[in-house]
């Protein structure tokens, strides 16, 4: 046990990765609550692989890879939004043509513009060749996506459980939808160097959904959502060191683990627990 | 009299599909009016037009003295997710989210208001209870709980009594008619004419077009009736063969 979690820590670059995951994953876990209550699980996979020929053109002309990634998955937005509303596609459908589009454009203008990064240092991250600039920036895009959404969480908790009495109620709903977008795209951005952004769906989506079975409360899905992600970056980064595997995919993993734990034995949503209410409630019936 | 709201040559649908078609009538303040009519009739379409979700896609609708944001509304309850992590007290509190805010804590007064709201519509105690462990009567109580806090000049109501026991109705057709005491204007989808007839002054029959509003009695005609389903059946095919009725 000692040397499981000692020995990594005495690292320098283990230190880095974990420091990063675990900031990474806070604000993706504020996050991922909203994307799961508003039925936005889609929408945040679709927006994290289309990010990638923005992040490619930002590279190539020295931008700021938020700004790149922000353009392109708002567009990818609007675009779905207008295809849905203008031809008899659902939305769903029109999410696909538009995120594998843009995807594909974005490995396309890759080979194109041959920039210095490695296309799998993008989809897949690279945790243990982080700086500390870089835990920096992620710090600062965490600090900054978690106070905004921590800020404004009742009048999200609003929109996404009644949009239409948030409009009644005067909340402005375009600003707040749009503001939901920016915060995605940048917690798209800071996923990148840590777990790519192909696994950052993961940390978007899995701490959301295990909270959600786990409570009944807002808040304390919020904590749960938390804690679970935090917990799952840090064993995540300390069982990739002792398997030698790639980090990202191993905080995925936990995460998963812990999902299909939760799916079964959930206190009030889990499986195990509805069998067993079926099961009693047949039970007079025989006798 | 004044007028709460004024439709004109209004038309309403989704894309680009009308639902409602050619309204001209005036909803007057401080009536309790229900708006009936077969299904696919454009009643819930038009509830979400005056909250102004939905615009026009034609003609004009006017709010005379009511603000925008002094209009309430109890969605269908088909449209509440009752997965929701949230508690009772939770949801009623969104009816004072104008005055809270979304910074501010709620406090001991606003707790107060909350919980006198909750024992008004028959649901003391209930306020810490998660919203998945309530029944659909209880459930439409704890919306109605949150209509008493919004406290506006105009309540729409969508199938406020669809699917519950006859308790929680008639509590809840109570604080309808208590409202209108105070001078409210209530409009209300409905289906159960006979409760209609029970408790609603005033009727819009609704058919895509309108087909007759004003008092109760006068509008629930066996004629009336009858021709409001003739004019759907016409209607549910393609919208453009839809003409005009002459009225």
């Amino acid at each position: 046990m000692r040397e499981f979690i000692l020995e990594p820590l005495s690292l320098d670059f283990m230190q880095q990765a974990i420091v990063m995951a675990v900031l990474l994953s806070v604000a993706a876990a504020v996050l991922s609550c909203f994307l799961v209550l508003r039925g936005w699980a889609l929408m945040g996979d679709a927006i994290s692989h289309a990010v990638l020929p923005g992040i490619v053109i930002a590279y190539a002309s020295g931008l700021p890879v938020v700004l790149g990634a922000f353009a392109a998955g708002l567009f990818c937005s609007v675009a779905t939004g207008y295809l849905s509303e203008n031809s008899r596609l659902k939305e769903d459908t029109a999410m696909g043509i538009v995120f594998s589009g843009m995807f594909g454009l974005g490995i396309l203008l890759f080979s194109v513009f041959k920039i210095d990064v490695h296309l799998h240092e993008i989809l897949f991250g690279d945790i243990l060749g982080v700086t500390w600039l870089d835990t920096l920036k992620t710090g600062a895009i965490a600090l900054l996506a978690c106070t905004v959404i921590l800020l404004r969480r009742r009048d999200l908790m609003v929109l996404a459980f009644d949009p239409q009495h948030a409009r009644t109620i005067g909340l402005p709903v375009t600003a707040l939808h749009y503001g939901l977008l920016v915060i995605l795209s940048i917690v798209i951005v800071a996923g990148l160097k840590a777990v790519g952004i192909i696994l950052v769906i993961s940390l978007l989506i899995a701490p959301g959904a295990i909270a959600y079975l786990l409570s009944d409360q807002f808040d304390a899905m919020l904590w749960v959502a938390v804690v679970i992600a935090v917990f799952s970056a840090i064993l995540g980064v300390l069982l990739s060191f002792s398997l030698d595997s790639a980090p990202g995919p191993t905080i995925v993993l936990v995460l998963m683990a812990i999902f299909i734990c939760t799916f079964i034995l959930a206190p009030r949503h889990g499986l195990l627990h509805r069998f067993i209410a079926v099961r009693n409630a047949r039970r007079p019936e025989r006798g | 009299m004044t007028a709460a709201v004024t439709f004109e040559d209004y038309s309403i649908g989704y894309d680009r599909n009308p639902a409602v078609m050619h309204l001209q009538t005036v909803i007057t303040e401080g009536s309790l009016t229900a708006v009936v009519g077969p299904n696919g009739a454009g009643k819930s379409t038009l509830l979400k037009g005056v909250t102004g979700s939905l615009s026009p896609l034609s003609g004009q609708i006017s709010l005379g003295t009511i603000q925008c944001k002094d209009i309430s509304y109890l969605p269908q309850q088909s449209e509440v997710d009752r997965s929701f992590p949230m508690s009772v007290g939770e949801l009623v509190a969104m009816g004072l989210w104008r005055e809270v805010g979304a910074f501010g804590g709620i406090g001991r007064a606003f707790k107060n208001r909350i919980a006198a709201a909750l024992s008004a519509v028959g649901m003391d105690g209930f306020a810490r209870r998660a919203i998945g462990s309530l029944s659909g009567g209880q459930v439409q109580r704890a919306l109605f709980a949150r209509l008493l806090l919004q406290d506006s000049q105009l309540v729409l109501l969508d199938e406020p009594f669809n699917a519950i026991d006859a308790g929680t109705t008639a509590d809840l057709i109570d604080v309808v008619k208590r409202w209108h005491g105070e001078g409210r204007t209530i409009v209300a989808v409905l289906h159960d004419i006979e409760a209609v007839r029970a408790h609603f002054p005033d009727t819009l029959l609704l058919a895509r077009e309108l087909v007759a509003h004003g008092p109760t009695e006068k509008v629930l005609t066996a004629e009336n009736q009858f021709r409001a389903r003739q004019m759907c059946e016409a209607c549910s095919g393609p919208p453009h063969t839809c003409t005009r009725h002459p009225l």
